[in-house]
């Protein structure tokens, strides 16, 4: 899949701010739409990968799993993003995974609706770590015991926006839809059988669906 | 440094509601229900800490130890659920007794928010599951699901009774601050809801019912002395013997009197046993609890009461030269005969199938796992069991008494390659006496005799029988 533009996550946010919020940050009084309170958040999606890990890897597919607190209009939460790559081509049977932590704020609209749009920003750590023959040191460490990964880690920073939209079945249960859009950075990775080195940076752009449960 | 931030994210964002929900309850809003200590019953705080029963050992694994086997991903949940369940070649242990520990984590998650016994067990089994789909890429384990969701039932239900006999919600000052800690430690997760939601500082009413708190028919027996065992292996044309002695120390507790109580929830009634050897295979190395399900009259007279139960069984047995374990469920009669105002002689029968059960095994390290990385000492299966107990009761105390019991574990997993069916049938008798000398204190005696006959079809495994003697003198204290 072709990477999006980082500015089109942005105009998407934009039309989002744009459409008329509720007045206020009183909570919300409908049955069927959640008030403040503690939630979970669990998510799949496709994600698309540029920079220099666009070069390394590809056909992302994330989970999401968080945990938020929503107070008027303001969320914030945990959100812990797990997903796997596939090598490019003609490595790939091997794989990539990836784990990242991050604090996310999100900002809702026309709460009193079932359908509410949101735009939301996150910050945290993120984590590849290769998998597969084509990463494992040769020859193995001489320490290494039973049950640890050979393959060393890459971890660095990330940072991303978001735009989207809620429904709410019920005051309790909802799905969530979103686009995205993440950088990051991290220790340089080299893979010499793909002749790429020092790959640093990427960006990433996300399309999730999840699912939502409100307290 | 990136875990200790998350762990105090985290930390934040659970607290933060619950404070406040701990407001809420000391304004005695009555539209939230509570159970008998007054934790509100939520089903989201139990689903988030399974969720976060998962996450620490998950990050532990991931980002601490650097584990091969905690790089989860969508990819890595299809491809475990497609492949189905497996076995493991885990140690027995590690199996046995750190796994059901581990669910009765789930459980308590679930319990100590509020909910039944029946309302939390399939937070156990859930938790457990989501571990084994998706906490891990190693392949899912049969034997640990079944021994984490439904041992991890039995010891939560086992450490929230027992941390319930420690709490006081009417106690002040460092014995307060003494028993929180104490119940902290028994059931951890407890002792964690009731620090942020404030109960653990609050002044209030403890549960109206003693089934609830500390049970009018309370034993608690500390035994501490010296055990000797042997044992002999003996196949068609090979024979191996070896013995050794060690101390040991043994809490014995019996929560409730069937016979005497009025109500009849799980675990209401149960028994438990923890062995602790020294100089063994490892320290914990004994665990069982039998917890009464259900409970009826089946006959009650001036002379003779009788009770049909259904039990939960957990069986751990992890010494050098035997290893048995199991979750089971159970039917069984017990029943009373009184022979004066202080005497009495009581029976207990019992007939149960395992869902998983395990024993040592001398041809086990052929099993067939995937990824396999340690070679197992014991089969694991499914089977039935029995046992039958009588004891001479004398002013709750049991003075004298004598069992027997059977169990037959089908592997189902180990010694049974290549199609052959491996079957063991475990026989123990245990004859064993008790002398109060003065007070609360006594001493006793016990000797037990197990026979473990192993029937091997594999061409080329020779059928085992090995026999083990136990012989323990000890000096008791009676707690309660």
């Amino acid at each position: 899949m072709r990477p999006i533009p980082f500015i089109a996550v942005l105009g998407l946010a934009a039309v989002v701010v744009v459409s008329p919020p509720q007045a206020g940050a009183q909570q919300a009084d409908r049955a069927d739409v959640p008030g403040d309170g503690f939630g979970f958040q669990a998510a799949l999606g496709f994600t698309s990968i540029s920079q220099d890990y666009g070069d390394v890897i590809t056909d992302g597919i994330p989970a999401e799993g968080g945990v938020w607190y929503q107070t008027g209009a303001f969320r914030g939460g945990l959100n812990v993003l797990v997903a796997s790559y596939d090598v490019v081509d003609p490595f790939g049977s091997q794989s990539i995974s990836q784990v990242e932590i991050a604090a996310s704020a999100l900002l809702r609209f026309r709460r009193q609706h079932r359908l509410q749009p949101f735009v939301g920003a996150r910050i945290g750590a993120i984590r590849f770590r290769p998998e597969g023959a084509l990463f494992d040191p040769v020859p193995p460490p001489p320490d290494e015991l039973p049950g640890e990964n050979p393959a060393k880690e890459r971890t660095g920073l990330v940072g991303g926006l978001s735009a989207g939209a809620e429904f709410w079945f019920t005051r309790h249960v909802g799905l969530q839809a979103l686009v995205g859009y993440r950088a990051f950075s991290t220790d340089a990775l080299d893979i010499p059988l793909l002749g790429v080195t020092d790959v640093k940076t990427g960006g990433a752009f996300d399309l999730r669906l999840g699912v939502e449960w409100a307290i | 440094m990136r875990i200790r931030t998350a762990g105090l994210v985290a930390a934040a964002l659970l607290a933060l509601p619950v404070s406040a929900r701990a407001q809420q309850e000391m304004t005695n809003d009555t539209s939230v229900v509570r159970n008998a200590w007054g934790a509100r019953r939520s089903f989201g705080l139990a689903v988030g800490e399974v969720a976060l029963v998962n996450a620490i050992p998950w990050f532990f694994n991931e980002f601490i130890r650097g584990g091969n086997f905690t790089q989860v991903n969508p990819r890595s949940w299809v491809e475990n659920i497609s492949n189905g369940f497996f076995f493991d070649d885990n140690q027995f242990n590690t199996n046995f007794f750190a796994h059901p520990y581990h669910g009765s984590l789930y459980y308590s998650a679930a319990r100590s928010n509020g909910l039944s016994y029946w309302q939390s067990a399939p937070f156990s089994l859930a938790g457990s599951f989501f571990w084994e789909c998706c906490g891990e890429t190693h392949p899912m384990a049969w034997n640990d699901w079944m021994a984490t969701g439904i041992g991890g039932i039995a010891i939560g239900e086992t450490l929230y009774r027992v941390s319930s006999t420690v709490l006081d919600n009417q106690a002040t000052g460092p014995g307060r601050i003494g028993r929180e800690v104490g119940a902290f430690f028994i059931d951890p997760v407890r002792g964690f809801n009731r620090v942020v939601s404030g109960r653990a500082g609050r002044v209030y009413a403890n549960p109206v019912d003693p089934q609830d708190h500390i049970p009018d028919h309370l034993s608690n027996y500390l035994r501490a002395g010296y055990r000797r065992i042997e044992s002999s292996v003996n196949t068609n044309d090979s024979k191996y013997e070896e013995g050794y002695g060690a101390p040991f120390v043994e809490f014995d507790m019996r929560f409730g009197d069937p016979f005497e109580d009025s109500r009849h929830k799980p675990f209401d009634q149960f028994q438990m046993d923890l062995k602790m050897n020294f100089g063994d295979a490892t320290f914990i190395g004994g665990f069982r609890i039998v917890g009464n399900l259900v409970t009826k009259d089946l006959s009650k007279s001036e002379g003779a009461h009788h009770l049909f139960v259904v039990t939960q069984n957990f069986d751990y047995n992890n010494t050098n030269v035997v290893e048995f374990g199991g979750q089971a469920f159970g039917a069984g009669i017990l029943s009373k005969w009184r022979l004066s105002d202080s005497w009495s002689l009581r029976s207990d029968l019992n007939l149960h199938g395992y869902v998983l059960n395990s024993v040592n095994s001398e041809y086990a390290f052929s099993a067939e796992v995937p990824d396999r990385e340690a070679l197992r000492k014991y089969d694991m299966g499914a089977g039935a069991g029995t046992w039958l107990n009588l004891g001479v009761v004398r002013n709750g105390l049991e003075v004298f008494g004598l069992g027997y019991r059977l169990a037959w574990v089908h592997t189902l997993n180990g010694s049974n390659v290549n199609g052959g069916d491996t079957n063991h049938l475990v026989q123990s008798a245990i004859v064993r006496g008790a002398v109060p000398i003065v007070g609360r204190w006594g001493v006793g005696a016990d000797a037990m005799g197990y026979l473990r006959d192993s029937y091997f079809e594999q061409i080329g495994f020779d059928d085992v029988e090995q026999k083990v003697g136990v012989v323990r003198v000890f000096g008791w204290f009676r707690t309660f």
